[in-house]
């Protein structure tokens, strides 16, 4: 599988769900560097004699807004030159060129006038069933092989599936993964009813086919439904049918697709808009309009990518996938059906080391890949301090984190009245949604810290359950573990409330309300707080000696510590005497008093831990020596990592249990630990990439 | 040869023909006039401008088509057909009354050229009997004013001993032509997709046959198969023509393809997946033909769409006025056999093009 030189080669940076943002490479030509997703047009020679036409190319491409483009079918690679010759703003173009799969004629690639060629089966053009489909992608692909069997040369290969997600989901795909470096799909369309049809394709895509094939759609897409093709795994778009769209009056903006004819002005300032502003939009009467209609729709479309790129490199891609959720019950269909089908490879691939805000504003965000790795995580990895003699459960608050909020404030005074100590015996819970619930240790933790959700007090039944399940997840693994729970304090109103009641029946041991209230948060309602609290104390079951337990905040950070390492190493390698320091960026270093050596770091605003040398050197002992303490690990193959990231090529064996995000621990063939970093792919995908980084390098220890 | 269609689409293949059959039933009942069609319109000949008298006989029909192979994917002549050998004096009967109807316009005419069509083999004697061919060649010999006489064929009826029987009816100075459906010079397009069932072999050999004999070979190049999309069935097309003229056949004949009932062609268009070729593929298909360095003039180029600008036949869009200039510039170019301005969609004025220009060039990916 290694060992095949890819001139243009596609390199993932960040996985978030199914989607993917990286970077397109010519490694022939250095400076061409392109970020993914993408939008590539296709050049129409036939339309260059329209002034406005060569005009918007010639802006795109000397503004470096476009770098790749399709060469026309119908123009072969020697009459390119010619062309560039009469339009030389051509020439900064690497292009990407449709090959028909003939015996004997092999292309030339990687050259910067020629780019490379996308093999695609000349038939059929239509089908009515999958086997047909499969029978004649398999002939193919098989014909592709024999060509290409002795060249090396990697392949754009384009499958035509005709709507059958069965041809992704059986067509053999080992010459694929060996030799491809992109893949086109020409049947993907976000606009019809086959919805199934197209999360079935989504998913198969992922889990068949090398995660760094730059994955192309050759079906028509506007740019309302852009967010859903990147969110379906998709790196580049190519364009079809807007011609059409255009030939037909259809006007796009960022949200929909109107005739427009139907329009009585036009909501866009761009030039092209502004020719039709002054021509009656509304008669299509002369070719120059609907060229007009077309650059002005490419415009849209192409603004609408670069939107989407930037989002997602802030992190906020999943905020606008949903709002696009709005843009017809096709998309919505179609997010919904892919969060729930594709959940368990969300778990792999989505990264909780965002520093990104994120809203819950409808019902689509209960299934997020955040929330339901988050979920997973808390369920699988949380565990209560040592300490927790009594679970006590609060509502959320608007303000992040729940600690610094006024409402949470009250709380903890009113804790404090009723038992100065109460801290050395209790453990908060707070119960919120979508999320669910989250542990007071881990209210930093993204996106506990991060989210903003519409407050209305009214709380549907999902989110109810939600809720109500993960507390008795928690609660029961608590207490089946072998944890001394003595009791269950709920201070909690509303929602909150139902959300606890709901859960009731299913808890080891019954709740104990602080009373009836409107609200948590009034004088009556911190009373009764008090009183409870109290009662605790005097129940004699926080009687254990404080100084006879590491403190409260030692063993919150060791809950934190092993919730993100996914393992029980915080116990081990967190002394108890240790000094929070806080730093620049609202971070917080924590020091081994003993030694004065830094351990580590906890970032402000995503509350992620970064390890320091000091504290990776005990991890790595306390899990060499503790074979319980399970790290998640890759083996390199040489003694030396240089660089900051680790390749494919380097790697020797990888723990599949590695998602997107997760820490790592990278040692030699000898078990000595030379780095650590965060996976950026899934570990079980990693030795099946043939570039790209794998995992960013944080720390390395030789 | 066994059909090269799976199983799914013989199925609906079997499924057109019965649906044919139930139309056939009334064919067989006509009588010999009834079964019969003619006209008489201005054509090219090879070497001027004349008239066409084109016979469509009703017999049997094909063999390829009424065998286990099922026919063309496209093809729909055999709607016209009667299903049961006809006795020759059936099929003369039919010639006699034709050439009565007519009898005026041959008069008035100097040159023309007569086509005997019988949505079949000509040569196949299961179709029309030995002795009626030769009393159809015979009755076609007699006018002075037929200076051309074109039938049609498989390639596996054309022999020598089918030579023998045209040219010894024929005038001398008459020319004759047989046309062959070679549709693709493409053997997996005319084998899998049009399952004409016969090769590029057997192709070649029976223009072998011909030229031996002195007979043209028209070959008929079919635009847009079934499961080919627009671009790749101009490409292939185009790849056709280049060899076609290579051999030096007589004449080329690009029939771009018509929706005819109860074929495989009509299941798909019914159902969205098949489009008929654009207008516009067909003038750049013309333009590069009567362009392409290895043009070879003695090649009679011919294309006449039928049911242009309909849905069921090639067309642009539904503006009828867009419809009929390509066709009126496609049937000028054909007559001038020489591209004419207007004819290559490419450099296409601007203001003479409709909106679904581009949406031509976006399915062409031009």
């Amino acid at each position: 599988m290694q060992g095949i030189f890819m001139p243009i080669t596609f390199n993932l940076d960040r996985m978030q769900g199914l989607s993917r943002s990286g970077v397109l490479r010519d490694r022939e030509a250095r400076d061409f560097k392109e970020k993914t997703p993408l939008f590539i047009p296709r050049i129409h020679i036939s339309l260059l004699r329209y002034p406005a036409y060569a005009g918007f190319l010639a802006d795109g491409i000397n503004r470096g807004k476009i770098k790749v483009a399709a060469l026309p079918r119908l123009t072969t690679p020697d009459a390119l030159p010619g062309i560039i010759m009469s339009c030389p703003f051509l020439e900064n173009v690497t292009w990407l060129v449709d090959q028909d799969v003939k015996s004997g004629e092999v292309p030339s690639t990687g050259s910067r006038g020629l780019g490379a060629p996308f093999y695609r089966p000349p038939i059929p053009d239509a089908s009515i069933d999958a086997g047909f489909s499969i029978e004649h992608a398999t002939s193919f692909l098989q014909q592709l092989e024999s060509l290409l069997l002795d060249t090396g040369e990697p392949a754009g290969i384009a499958l035509r599936d005709h709507g059958f997600p069965d041809v992704l989901e059986m067509v053999d795909t080992s010459f694929i993964n060996a030799r491809a470096w992109a893949l086109t799909v020409e049947s993907f369309n976000l606009g019809g009813m086959g919805i199934d049809a197209l999360v079935r394709k989504a998913i198969a895509l992922h889990q068949r086919f090398r995660l760094d094939i730059f994955r192309v759609i050759g079906d028509h897409v506007t740019p309302h439904q852009l967010a859903h093709a990147v969110a379906a795994g998709f790196d580049g778009m190519l364009e079809a049918g807007i011609l059409t769209d255009a030939s037909r009056g259809k006007y796009y903006t960022p949200d929909t697709v109107v005739r427009i004819q139907d329009l009585t002005e036009l909501p866009c300032n761009c030039p092209h808009c502004q020719f039709l502003a002054e021509n009656e939009p509304s008669k299509l009467d002369s070719m120059d309009k609907h060229v007009a209609i077309y650059l002005h729709d490419m415009t849209v479309l192409m603004d609408e990518m670069s939107r989407i790129r930037q989002l997602f490199r802030l992190g906020r891609f999943r905020d606008h996938f949903e709002t696009r959720d709005h843009g017809s019950a096709s998309l919505a269909a179609f997010q919904k059906k892919l969060d729930a089908r594709a959940a368990d490879i969300f778990t792999t691939t989505i990264d909780l080391a965002s520093r990104a805000s994120i809203n819950f504003i409808g019902q689509e965000s209960y299934t997020r890949p955040e929330i339901i790795r988050f979920r997973n995580k808390i369920s699988e990895h949380f565990h209560f301090p040592p300490r927790t003699a009594w679970i006590v459960l609060l509502p959320c608050s608007a303000h992040k984190p729940y600690s610094d909020s006024p409402s949470h404030a009250k709380f903890l005074s009113a804790m404090s009245r009723g038992f100065k100590h109460w801290r050395d015996h209790c453990s908060e819970i707070i119960i919120t949604s979508p999320i669910g619930v989250i542990p007071r240790q881990l209210e930093h933790c993204f996106p506990a810290a991060h989210y903003d959700v519409p407050v209305t007090g009214y709380w549907d039944e999902k989110e109810l359950s939600f809720s109500a399940r993960m507390l008795e997840v928690i609660i029961n693994k608590a207490v089946h573990g072998g944890m001394q729970v003595h009791g269950i304090i709920a201070h909690l109103d509303g929602g909150y409330r139902k959300a606890c009641e709901l859960a009731e029946q299913s808890l080891p041991m019954p709740v104990t309300y602080t009373g009836e209230f409107e609200s948590a948060t009034s004088r009556d309602a911190l009373m009764q707080l008090e009183h409870v609290v109290e009662s605790m104390r005097e129940s004699g079951d926080a009687s254990t000696a404080a100084d006879e337990k590491a403190s409260p905040q030692v063993e919150d950070l060791r809950v934190l510590v092993d919730y993100q390492l996914e393992t029980l190493a915080g116990a081990t390698a967190i002394p108890d005497a240790i000094k929070f320091r806080p730093i620049q960026g609202g971070a917080t270093q924590v020091l081994d008093r003993a030694s004065k050596l830094p351990l580590l770091i906890i970032d402000g605003f995503s509350g992620h831990v970064s390890f320091e040398k000091a504290m990776l050197a005990k991890l790595w002992a306390a899990a060499t020596e503790d074979p319980s303490i399970q790290l998640k690990k890759i083996q390199f193959c040489d003694r030396v990592i240089s660089g900051s990231n680790l390749f494919p090529g380097g790697i020797e064996t990888v723990d599949d249990r590695i998602a997107a995000g997760d820490d790592v621990f990278i040692h030699d063939s000898d078990g000595k630990l030379l780095a650590q970093g965060i996976a950026i792919v899934p570990g079980s995908r990693m030795k099946e990439m043939k570039g790209g980084a794998v995992v960013s390098i944080a720390k390395k220890l030789h | 040869m066994p059909t090269m269609l799976p199983d799914n689409l013989k199925n609906i293949a079997i499924a057109c023909r019965l649906d044919a059959d139930r139309d056939r039933k009334r064919i067989r009942s006509d009588d010999a006039g009834g079964k019969v069609h003619s006209w008489f319109a201005p054509a090219m000949l090879h070497d001027t401008q004349g008239h066409e008298l084109v016979i469509i006989l009703a017999t049997r029909g094909c063999q390829h088509y009424y065998s286990d192979e099922l026919g063309c994917t496209m093809c729909g002549y055999n709607n016209d057909s009667t299903g049961e050998q006809e006795a020759a004096e059936s099929i003369e009967a039919q010639l006699e009354i034709a050439l009565q109807k007519h009898e005026n316009d041959i008069a008035s005419s100097d040159v023309i050229v007569a086509k005997i069509f019988n949505s079949g083999s000509f040569f196949d004697k299961n179709e029309i009997p030995a002795t009626a061919q030769e009393t159809i060649i015979q009755q076609l010999s007699r006018f002075s004013q037929v200076k051309e006489i074109a039938v049609e064929s498989r390639p596996e009826f054309i022999t020598t001993d089918a030579m023998h029987r045209l040219k010894e009816n024929a005038r001398q100075d008459q020319r004759c032509e047989v046309g062959i459906g070679l549709e693709t010079w493409n053997d997996e397009i005319r084998l899998d997709l049009i399952n004409k069932g016969f090769t590029l072999e057997e192709f070649l050999h029976a223009h072998d046959i011909l030229k031996e004999n002195d007979v043209g070979t028209k070959a008929y190049v079919l635009l847009k198969p079934l499961f080919l999309g627009e671009v790749e069935a101009f490409e292939d097309a185009r790849a056709t023509i280049t060899r076609l003229q290579e051999l030096y056949v007589s004449t080329i004949s690009i029939n771009p393809v018509a929706i005819h009932a109860h074929t495989l062609s009509e299941h798909f268009w019914n159902r969205g997946l098949y489009r008929p070729p654009w207008l516009w593929t067909i003038a750049l298909l013309l333009h590069e033909t009567f362009t392409m360095p290895t043009r070879n003039k003695d090649v009679l180029v011919l294309c006449d769409p039928v049911a242009g600008g309909k849905p069921r036949g090639p067309h642009n869009c539904k503006d009828s006025t867009c419809n009929q200039r390509i066709l009126d510039i496609i049937k000028n170019a054909v007559s001038m056999q020489d591209t004419i301005d207007g004819l290559n969609p490419l450099e296409m004025d601007k203001d003479h093009a409709c909106g679904c220009y581009l949406e031509w060039i976006d399915q062409m990916h031009l």
